[in-house]
């Protein structure tokens, strides 16, 4: 073993103000892992942007969503900044959400490898993916192709050095559909956990994401209307935009229940307007009819100590089982069952702030910083170094990320 | 969760008993830090640890490595060293595989 130098980290992720998939969490992982000892230098490869935008000189500008040059053009920047080791901050759709474009932007990892350390974080794997309800295969023979293609991705992606994914489950599945050693879990973590923000005055139910294709309103709107019966001056805030493979769908929405009062369609959420989004409500409801991968908004919902309303469905229930997070649940798409929980929580705030502050222990209990320190000592371990703290070599500032 | 704490020559003990998880870490934390002696986490006693309890043991073990103060982890129950081996933290916590391993 030999004593270590802070090493050279390339992340590549979408990354704010981008609003490509897993932007938030980049941002939060490279604040992380920019603050850490270890790390002598951050660069992140991330989205271009339809404007230019003055940023600091870590932040590349590389690869764009749906072109199909994305795996060289991110092999030629990693060539130049000559990081120690690459971290692929990904879900299956990272690369765009037309198939060819897609596909071939995940084997940004496997052509990446045989010249550094290379790590993939893998949010969700197409195993787990209900394809019809996620918006990317509405027929059985393209369901199979896709289901094909995803297999072989999956093993292109299993070339990097270590593969982390976010839930036990799905390291199962690679050890023994792919039969891969280098899959590991790394937990989710949480973002910045400060304070809870005392519950609002007005009860109100807040949903987030982006929805259309396994994330639902409606059935939140019809318990909406439900819950004004008992409590008329309930709210009910839609934040987030639509899915990229659902355009149109929250406007159709808003105009089908334009007749219900107390509803808020926000938009996209800019993450400086994320804190004042959780804190403004008493429950955080997940209307998903099928997941794809770890929850951020219910580590959100922890982070700002705010009480979930989940269904009965694989990934949540989890999620719940494994990191300590807590819920009342519902019957997918059963308005009937979505009402009762709901106004369960609405009705009692000390049963909401107690789910709150369970939701609170547990996304203290691992945050992205933690995280952060999971992904180093692996790197370190790999790197056959051993590591000292030497806090004047570092050279980037968490206050430039 | 359960915290007794023995010494021996020149290290501090610390045998665990029951869940480690987010509810219990603050617990443990409180007790362990800071880190300043040598020290080892009997853990023959917890059968079930979550990310958190793990992501506690991480955060030791980069204190304890920068404080130069030497950290081991034993006893693991069989159910415990799953969790270690799913996250592959065997492979970087200090875990000390010469004690016999409970069932």
């Amino acid at each position: 073993m030999q004593k270590g130098m802070p090493m050279h980290i390339a992340l590549v992720t979408a990354f704010p103000p981008s609003k490509g998939s897993l932007n938030e969490y980049g941002f939060h992982f490279a604040r992380a892992l920019g603050n850490k000892a270890e790390v002598r230098q951050l660069s992140i490869v991330a989205d271009t942007l339809a404007e230019k935008i003055s940023e600091a000189p870590h932040i590349h500008r590389v690869w764009s969503f749906n072109d199909v040059q994305t795996a060289w053009k991110i092999n030629q920047k990693l060539d130049d900044l000559k990081p120690d080791a690459v971290i692929f901050n990904l879900q299956f759709a990272s690369f765009g959400d037309k198939r060819i474009p897609a596909a071939l932007g995940l084997l940004a990892p496997w052509m990446s490898k045989s010249k550094r350390l290379s790590f993939t974080l893998l949010h969700n794997l197409f195993e787990t993916v209900d394809l019809s309800s996620a918006g990317y295969a509405q027929n059985p023979i393209l369901k199979t192709a896709m289901n094909l293609a995803g297999n072989a991705f999956t093993r292109a992606l299993l070339k990097s050095d270590l593969i982390a994914t976010t839930m036990p489950r799905y390291v199962d599945i690679l050890r023994e559909t792919y039969h891969a050693k280098n899959a590991f879990l790394a937990p989710h973590g949480s973002f910045d956990v400060g304070h809870i923000a005392p519950l609002p005055k007005t009860p109100t139910v807040m949903t987030f994401g982006k929805f259309g294709t396994y994330k639902k309103v409606e059935v939140l709107l019809e318990a909406h209307a439900e819950l004004q019966k008992r409590l008329p001056d309930v709210r009910l805030v839609i934040a987030g935009s639509d899915s990229p493979n659902a355009k149109g769908y929250l406007e159709n929405a808003a105009q089908q229940y334009q007749h219900l009062s107390n509803v808020v369609f926000t938009g996209y959420v800019a993450e400086e307007d994320v804190p004042r989004i959780f804190s403004d409500s008493t429950v955080v409801a997940f209307p998903y009819e099928s997941t794809t991968g770890s929850s951020g908004v219910l580590h959100q919902a922890g982070q700002f100590g705010r009480a979930a309303v989940m269904p009965e469905i694989g990934d949540l229930a989890d999620l719940i089982a494994d990191e300590g997070y807590q819920a009342l649940s519902f019957k997918p798409g059963d308005v009937a069952s979505l009402t009762a929980a709901l106004y369960d929580l609405l009705s009692d705030k000390e049963k909401a702030l107690a789910l709150g502050q369970a939701n609170h222990r547990a996304a203290s209990g691992i945050t992205l910083d933690d995280v952060a320190d999971w992904y180093l000592l692996h790197i370190s371990r790999l790197l056959g170094q051993t590591w000292t703290l030497d806090k004047q070599a570092k050279q980037v500032a968490s206050s430039t990320i | 969760m359960d915290i007794r704490q023995t010494s021996q020559t020149s290290r501090v003990i610390y045998h665990l008993k029951g869940r480690f998880d987010a509810h219990e870490v603050a617990k443990l934390k409180g007790t362990l830090e800071p880190v300043k002696q040598d020290f080892e986490l009997d853990m023959q006693g917890v059968n079930f640890i979550d990310s958190s309890g793990l992501a506690l043991l991480v955060n030791l073990y980069k204190k304890a490595r920068d404080a130069n103060v030497k950290m081991s982890i034993a006893n693991l129950q069989d159910t415990v060293k799953v969790i270690f081996e799913v996250t592959k933290l065997d492979m970087v916590l200090p875990l000390d595989k010469s004690q016999k391993v409970s069932t």
